[in-house]
């Protein structure tokens, strides 16, 4: 029988052979989703799919890439944001 | 539209959305770009064309000019104003001329390491393959006193030739290293060929 804490549907049931031949059941939490873009939702780089109390623990540089809008958008939004804001500024002129 | 002098804004990378200078048009698609760093955070160093965006203004400078140069045609044209960028003070100017020094000394040494390393193994196994020659007629040729003697001289040398292996090496020309690289080795078949003696 589980212990009260681990008899929910966020743990994850992982069966395991023991040396003896019988099969033992493992709870272990599961893994967060990964992290999408903003604009487009495609699957960010550089981003670690990880527990806030793990995430916590990491440096600043090891969540995010070391770009403007890093953790947000995905480079190719990046770079199409950034000849909007150049074509803005000169349009006038 | 891109040139040498030609004013452009990042568009990828750690320096996107930030203004910099062409100096020079380099082949396959690459130029060489500067903030200068004073002024807009961005170093000198070669960017794809792919990853810029040009900008209507231009500056007059030479190809591959110093940052100083730059950053005196930029007050002239008063495109600190234009682009929002403050004017740096002598101070940063000072502060990042520095910090570029450090960056292009340290990018040329690193070739110069790696040529120096190989040549260094070449020379340690020509000296390997001398010793063991000279070894074989160093034992016919003594007798066993005279290796008790030659012991107490090791004594003495034995610091100078464990440290530096490499520099054996450099000193080759200069010295005979081999003779020193193949005595420890002697010391330990003396010793052990004395110590059954005296057992005896």
């Amino acid at each position: 029988m589980p212990r009260p804490a681990q008899r929910t549907r966020s743990f994850r049931k992982k069966r395991v052979t023991t040396p003896g031949g019988s099969v033992n059941i493992h709870y272990t939490k599961k893994q967060p989703n990964i992290a999408r873009c903003a604009s487009c939702r495609k699957p960010l780089h550089g981003v670690p799919r990880a527990l806030p109390s793990e995430l916590r623990k990491l440096r600043k540089t090891e969540k995010r890439p070391d770009r403007p809008y890093g953790g947000n958008l995905c480079s190719p939004c990046t770079k199409a944001k950034m000849r909007l804001k150049n074509m803005e500024r000169w349009e006038n002129d | 539209m891109i040139e040498t002098g030609r004013i452009c804004m990042k568009t990828a990378g750690r320096e996107s959305g930030k203004f910099c200078v062409v100096l020079d048009v380099l082949e396959d698609g690459f130029v060489l770009v500067t903030g200068p760093k004073a002024a807009t955070t961005v170093k000198r160093r070669k960017c794809s064309i792919h990853h810029i965006e040009p900008t209507p203004e231009t500056v007059k400078i030479k190809k591959n000019a110093s940052d100083d140069e730059v950053l005196a045609e930029y007050k002239k044209a008063g495109l600190f104003k234009k682009f929002g960028v403050k004017e740096p003070s002598a101070k940063d100017v000072e502060k990042a001329k520095e910090t570029e020094r450090k960056r292009i000394s340290a990018a040329k040494e690193k070739p110069k390491k790696a040529e120096a390393a190989p040549k260094e193994k070449e020379e340690a196994p020509k000296a390997e393959e001398k010793a063991p020659e000279k070894k074989e007629e160093h034992k016919k040729e003594e007798p066993k006193k005279e290796k008790k003697h030659v012991k107490k001289e090791h004594k003495e040398k034995k610091p100078k030739a464990v440290k530096s292996a490499p520099k054996q090496a450099l000193h080759k020309a200069e010295k005979k290293p081999v003779k020193k690289a193949s005595k420890p080795k002697k010391e330990k078949k003396a010793a052990k060929k004395a110590s059954p003696k005296k057992k005896k």
